[in-house]
C-alpha cells in the first residue's frame, strides 16, 4: 500500500468512470446531429478537400470521431484497453485544443472581443458556443486527467508483488 | 374605434408607433416638450396682446399617466372646463391653445358655440381657433373641451384669448383660384393642393365656411372651377389636377403681408384620349352614411366632379345612397353619372352591389352563406356584384385567405364557388403592392374556370384620399356618360369589357377584339394592338402580356416628356389551344407632395380577351381543357403526357390538380411516371407536382 | 478478454472497434451521413447568377423602380428579422404561405434575385426550382445571388431589420 500516492481521496477506477463519462457525453452530443458536426469540422478547414478513396476525410472524421469518443470513454470507464483508449482520446483532445487555439486567433470568429482568450464561438465540440479561455482550461484539465488516470501504467498493478 | 375601411386601418399602426415613440421620449427626457416644433404650421403669435387663460399644463381624462412629464399624472377632471371673464365681442377674436396625447376628436366650445376640434396628435400641437363675433358675452364665459367618448386622456395648456381677430392676427385672406380647361376656355372642376415653401400641406383657414371640401392642404373647386382657399401671408404653391386623364398645373403665389388679396388662374387640359371608354369608380363612401371617414355627402359629390370621373357608384356600408339630388343642388348633374349602390358589409366579405332603384330595400348583410347572400343582394335589384379587397385587412384574413384559395389549382379549400361578377384588384386605398397578390389570385381563379372579372376603385372615405384614383374603364360607344345611361354601364360590367386603371390608361385588342370578347384564332398567331397612355405627370416603364396568367411578352416603354400614348403591335404566338390574354402596364408614381396616394406605382390592367385557339368555336378554360384531356386518355397515361406536351403550363398545373383528385385506385404510380415522362416541356414540373409531392405526403 | 499489453496494439484494437461501430451506427442513424458525398461542394444549378457588383447596383439605384426587381430572402424567418435586403420578401424553405404572398409580385416582375445565407447555401436554389417548376415563373427572370447574405453584410450592403412586408 506504500505505492499508493497520497492525496487521492477517491479510488482511481471511480475517477476513470467519471472521466470516461465526460467523453461519452461529448461523443453523444456530436453523434446526435452528424450533419451539424460535419459542418463544424468543415469550418476548421484543416481537412477541406482531402479524400480517402472516394470518401471526403471530413466525412470520415464526422462519422468516426464521435464514435471514438463514445467507445473510448466506455473502454476507459470499464478499464478495457484502457491505455489504448486513453491514448486516442488524448491525441484527439490535443489536436482539437490546438485547433481551437489557432482559430481563436482569427478576429472574425468573434469581432466583439479584441483579446483572443475572451472570444466566444462554436468550436464544434458539441456544447455550442464556448469562451476560449474556459475551453482551453477545461481541455488542459481533461488532458492531464487522461495522462494521469489512463495513460500511466497503473501504480496499483506495478506495486503488486 | 371600430375600423372598417382599408385607409383607416392603414393609418392606425404608424400613429400607435408615434405614440409609443413619443411616450418613451418624454419619459426619458423628463422635461416639458418644446411647443415650438419645426412642424408647427401656425405663425408666431407670442407677441400678440392676449388674455392669459391657462398657462400651466393640465391633464384631463380618466387615467393616471405618470409618464407624461409636462402635466400632473392624475387627471383634474374628465374634461376641461374654465370660467373666465372677458367683454362681449362684436368683432372676431382668436383662441390659442396647446394640446398633446389627443386620440379622439375633442370638441372645443365657448359658451356653447363649437369653435373646432383638437388635433388628434400625440405630439404637442399649437392650435388657433376663430372666435366668431358675439360668442363672448358680458358676465362669466364658459370654455370647454370634451371628448366624444370616455377613455381618452390629454394634456392642455397655453390657453390665450388674443385681442385681435383670427383673420387679422394670422394675416389670413382668401386666394381666388380659377381652374380653366384649355380646350374650352371655361372653368372646370378640379382638385387643388396647396403646399408651403417646404413642400408641406398648407393650413387652409376657415375650412368649414368655404363651401368647398377643404382639408389640410386640399380644396376642391365648385362646378365652375372656382375655389377660395384662405391662406396666411407667405409663399405658397398651388397645384390643380383633375384625375387620370388631365394634366397638372401649378403656380407659386405670394400672399402679401398687408391685407391685399391675390388671385391665380390655372390652366389644365385633357391629355389622355379615352374615346370609346368611360371611367368608373365602383367604391365610394361618405361620412354621412358610412359613419366613418370624413367626406360628407356634399363633399363627396364635389370631389367626384374634381376628379373628372364619368361614372360614380355610391357604395356606403349597408346603405343605398343617391348622389343625384345633391348633384342637382350643386349644379354637377352633367359632370358624371351617379349610380345607387351598396357596399354590403358582411362577415363573409364586403360586396359592392349596383344598380339599386331609389326605393329599393336593403339586402340582408347578416347572411352567412355565399349563395344565399349573393341571391339576396341580386334579389333587391342589383345586377352587378363585386367582391371587394379579397385580401384585406391581411392576406390571410381577407375572404380569399379565410376560404383558403389555393394559388396552384384556383380552387377554394372551403369548397366555395365564387358567385360574384368581379373582384377588386386595384383598390387605391389598400397597401402598396397588395394588388399583386390579388392578381395572383385572379390568375389562379381564371385558370380554374372561374369567369370572374377584375375591377379598380378608390374606396375613398375622405376628402384628402382622392376618389377615383383607382378607376375602371368600361367600353362604351357613347362618350357622354349621361347619354350612355345606367344600362350601358351595367352591360359593360356584365360582358367584362373593362380595363383597370391606377393612373395609367391601357387598351388592348387581339384580332380586333377587346376585353370580354372572344375571337377564333386563324393559325397559331394573333395580332395584338396595345395602347398605354398617360398624362404628362405620369409615366409607364413597362408593358407585359400574359397568356393563361403567364407572361409571354415584356416590353420596356420610354417617354420623352409631357403626356404619352404608346402604341405597340405584336404578332403573338399562341399555344395552339384555347387561352386568355391580358395586358399590364406599370410605371413609377409621380413624386412631389401634390400627388396624394397610398400606392408606390402607377398601373393599368386589362380584362381577359378569350382566344379560341383550336378553332372549334367554343372557348374552354385551362381547367376544362385538362378535364377533357383526362377523359380522352383515361386509360393511357403516356398518351395523356404526350397530349399535355402540346399545352401550356397553366393546363399542365390544372391537369396535375385533376390527376391528384382521381380516386387512388385508378391512378398507379407507374401511370404517374409515364405521364411525367411523356409530358415534354412539363416533365420537370409534372414530376414535382405528381411524384415528389405525393412522396412528401 | 485478454488485453494486449503494448500500447500500439491497444490503440489499433480501440480504433478498429470504434470505426466498425461508427459506420454501423451511422448507417442506422436517421440523419446519418452519406459517406462519399461531398457536402461542401459548390451546389450545381442552371439558373442565372448576379455578381456582387450587379447586386449592389440593383439595390443602390433601382430601389424605386416600378416593382421591376423582386428580392427573395430564402433564409429562416429569424435570420430575416435580424437583417435583410430592404424590400425583400422572406420565403423560407417549406413555407408555401410565404411563397404565395410573393407570387403576384413574382408574376409581374422583370427580374427576380434570390439569396440565402451564403457559403454554398442551397435554399436559394431550392426556392428558384420551386418558382420555375412548381409555379411556372419564367426561368429567364430568375437569378441567384450566390455570395449571399454573409458576403453582402461583410461589404456593408444596405440592410433593414424586422418585418418588411
Amino acid at each position: 500500500m506504500s505505492a499508493r500516492p497520497t492525496g487521492w481521496n477517491l479510488p482511481r477506477p471511480l475517477l476513470r468512470v467519471a472521466l470516461g463519462a465526460v467523453f461519452v457525453g461529448y461523443g453523444w452530443l456530436k453523434f446526435h446531429d452528424p450533419y451539424a458536426y460535419l459542418k463544424s469540422v468543415h469550418e476548421y478547414g484543416v481537412l477541406d478537400g482531402l479524400k480517402l478513396g472516394s470518401m471526403p476525410v471530413e466525412n470520415l472524421a464526422a462519422i468516426g470521431v464521435p464514435a471514438l469518443e463514445i467507445i473510448g470513454g466506455l473502454l476507459l470507464a470499464l478499464g478495457i484497453w484502457r491505455r489504448g483508449a486513453a491514448a486516442w482520446l488524448a491525441l484527439f483532445l490535443a489536436a482539437f485544443t490546438a485547433m481551437v487555439f489557432w482559430r481563436s486567433l482569427d478576429p472574425t470568429v468573434d469581432p466583439e472581443h479584441a483579446q483572443w482568450w475572451l472570444r466566444a464561438f462554436d468550436c464544434g465540440c458539441g456544447t455550442g458556443k464556448v469562451i476560449v479561455w474556459q475551453k482551453l482550461t477545461m481541455n488542459a484539465v481533461l488532458l492531464t486527467a487522461l495522462v494521469l488516470l489512463g495513460l500511466r501504467r497503473d501504480p496499483e498493478l506495478q506495486a503488486a508483488p | 374605434m371600430t375600423v372598417s375601411s382599408p385607409e383607416l386601418r392603414r393609418i392606425s399602426p404608424p400613429l400607435a408607433l408615434a405614440a409609443l415613440a413619443l411616450g418613451l421620449g418624454l419619459g426619458a427626457h423628463g422635461q416639458e416638450p418644446s411647443p415650438e416644433t419645426s412642424t408647427d404650421p401656425w405663425p408666431d403669435t407670442s407677441a400678440e396682446p392676449a388674455l392669459e387663460l391657462l398657462s400651466e399644463w393640465h391633464h384631463y381624462g380618466d387615467t393616471t399617466t405618470p409618464e407624461w412629464s409636462e402635466a400632473p399624472p392624475e387627471p383634474e377632471a374628465g374634461w376641461f372646463t374654465l370660467e373666465f371673464d372677458a367683454p362681449a365681442n362684436v368683432e372676431e377674436r382668436a383662441l390659442e391653445l396647446r394640446s398633446a396625447h389627443v386620440d379622439e376628436a375633442w370638441i372645443v366650445k365657448l359658451n356653447g358655440v363649437a369653435l373646432g376640434t383638437l388635433p388628434r396628435q400625440q405630439e404637442v400641437r399649437r392650435l388657433l381657433l376663430a372666435v366668431p363675433p358675439g360668442t363672448l358675452r358680458d358676465g362669466p364665459d364658459l370654455l370647454e373641451a370634451r371628448p366624444p367618448k370616455v377613455g381618452d386622456d390629454i394634456t392642455l395648456g397655453g390657453l390665450r384669448l388674443l385681442e385681435r381677430g383670427y383673420r387679422e392676427a394670422l394675416g389670413v385672406r382668401p386666394l381666388a383660384v380659377q381652374v380653366i380647361d384649355r380646350a374650352t376656355g371655361a372653368g372646370v372642376p378640379a382638385r387643388l393642393v396647396v403646399l408651403d415653401a417646404g413642400g408641406r400641406a398648407a393650413l387652409l383657414h376657415y375650412p368649414g365656411q368655404s363651401g368647398h371640401p377643404t382639408r389640410s392642404g386640399v380644396q376642391y373647386t365648385d362646378a365652375e372651377g372656382r375655389a377660395l382657399p384662405e391662406l396666411g401671408a407667405g409663399v405658397w404653391t398651388v397645384h390643380a389636377m383633375r384625375g387620370t386623364e388631365w394634366s397638372h398645373a401649378s403656380a407659386v403665389v405670394r400672399m402679401p403681408e398687408d391685407s391685399g388679396t391675390a388671385a391665380v388662374q390655372l390652366v389644365i387640359e385633357r391629355e389622355v384620349d379615352t374615346r370609346g371608354w368611360l371611367s368608373c369608380d365602383t367604391h365610394l363612401h361618405t361620412y354621412t352614411f358610412s359613419g366613418h371617414g370624413d367626406a360628407t355627402l356634399e363633399e363627396r359629390v364635389m370631389t367626384l366632379a374634381g376628379e373628372g370621373v364619368d361614372v360614380a357608384v355610391a357604395t356606403d356600408h349597408n346603405h343605398q345612397t343617391d348622389y343625384a339630388p345633391t348633384q342637382r343642388a350643386l349644379g354637377l348633374s352633367a359632370e358624371y353619372l351617379s349610380i345607387i349602390g351598396n357596399e354590403v358589409t358582411t362577415d363573409l366579405g364586403h360586396f359592392n352591389a349596383f344598380p339599386y332603384a331609389r326605393e329599393a330595400s336593403k339586402p340582408n348583410a347578416k347572411l352567412k352563406d355565399w349563395g344565399e347572400l349573393d341571391a339576396d343582394i341580386r334579389g333587391h335589384g342589383a345586377q352587378i356584384v363585386i367582391l371587394n379587397h379579397p385580401r384585406w385587412p391581411k392576406p390571410e384574413e381577407g375572404p380569399f385567405g379565410i376560404e383558403k384559395l389555393d394559388l396552384m389549382s384556383g380552387d377554394f379549400g372551403s369548397g366555395l364557388r365564387l358567385p360574384v361578377d368581379a373582384i377588386e384588384i386595384f383598390n387605391s386605398s389598400e397597401p402598396p403592392e397588395r394588388w399583386k397578390m390579388v392578381l395572383a389570385d385572379w390568375f389562379a381563379l381564371r385558370n380554374s374556370g372561374s369567369r370572374v372579372y377584375g375591377v379598380a376603385s378608390s374606396d375613398s372615405h375622405t376628402v384628402a384620399n382622392p376618389a377615383a384614383q383607382g378607376r375602371t374603364y368600361l367600353a362604351c360607344a357613347e362618350d357622354d356618360p349621361i347619354l350612355a345611361g345606367e344600362a350601358a354601364i351595367v352591360s359593360a360590367f356584365q360582358r367584362g369589357a373593362l380595363s383597370m386603371s391606377q393612373g395609367l390608361f391601357l387598351e388592348i385588342t387581339a384580332d380586333g377584339a377587346g376585353p370580354g370578347e372572344q375571337i377564333t384564332a386563324r393559325g397559331r398567331k394573333v395580332a395584338v394592338k396595345l395602347r398605354v397612355a398617360g398624362a404628362s405627370w405620369a409615366n409607364a416603364t413597362r408593358a407585359d402580356l400574359f397568356l393563361d396568367g403567364r407572361r409571354v411578352r415584356s416590353e420596356p416603354l420610354f417617354k420623352e416628356s409631357g403626356s404619352f400614348d404608346h402604341k405597340l403591335e405584336f404578332m403573338l404566338e399562341l399555344p395552339g389551344h384555347d387561352c386568355w390574354l391580358v395586358a399590364l402596364a406599370q410605371g413609377p408614381a409621380p413624386t412631389g407632395g401634390w400627388w396624394t396616394t397610398l400606392q408606390s406605382h402607377l398601373a393599368a390592367l386589362s380584362n381577359p380577351i378569350l382566344i379560341d385557339g383550336d378553332g372549334d368555336g367554343a372557348w374552354r378554360s385551362p381547367r376544362e381543357i385538362a378535364a377533357a384531356m383526362i377523359d380522352a386518355h383515361a386509360l393511357d397515361a403516356a398518351a395523356l403526357g404526350a397530349a399535355l406536351s402540346e399545352h401550356d403550363a397553366a393546363v399542365a398545373i390544372q391537369l396535375a390538380t385533376l390527376w391528384k383528385q382521381r380516386p387512388a385506385a385508378s391512378a398507379s404510380f407507374a401511370d404517374a411516371q409515364a405521364l411525367c415522362a411523356h409530358s415534354g416541356p412539363h416533365e420537370t414540373m409534372m414530376y414535382r407536382l405528381l411524384i415528389e409531392d405525393s412522396d412528401a405526403r | 478478454m485478454i488485453p494486449p499489453r503494448s500500447l500500439p496494439l491497444q490503440m489499433l484494437a480501440v480504433a478498429a472497434t470504434a470505426l466498425a461501430l461508427a459506420f454501423a451506427a451511422n448507417s442506422l442513424h436517421p440523419q446519418g451521413l452519406e459517406s462519399s458525398r461531398d457536402y461542401f461542394a459548390k451546389p450545381q444549378h442552371s439558373f442565372q447568377t448576379v455578381t456582387m457588383e450587379e447586386f449592389t447596383d440593383f439595390v443602390t439605384y433601382l430601389e424605386d423602380e416600378a416593382g421591376d426587381i423582386v428580392y427573395l430572402d430564402a433564409r429562416r424567418s429569424g435570420q430575416y428579422q435580424t437583417g435583410h435586403v430592404p424590400g425583400s420578401w422572406n420565403v423560407p424553405r417549406n413555407d408555401p404561405a410565404a411563397l404565395e404572398a410573393a407570387l403576384g409580385a413574382l408574376q409581374v416582375a422583370a427580374y427576380v434575385v434570390i439569396y440565402c445565407q451564403g457559403g454554398h447555401c442551397e435554399d436559394s436554389i431550392f426556392l428558384a426550382e420551386d418558382l420555375v417548376y412548381r409555379h411556372g415563373i419564367d426561368f429567364s427572370i430568375v437569378h441567384i445571388f450566390e455570395p449571399g447574405w454573409e458576403a453582402w453584410q461583410k461589404q456593408g450592403g444596405a440592410e433593414r431589420a424586422g418585418a418588411d412586408r
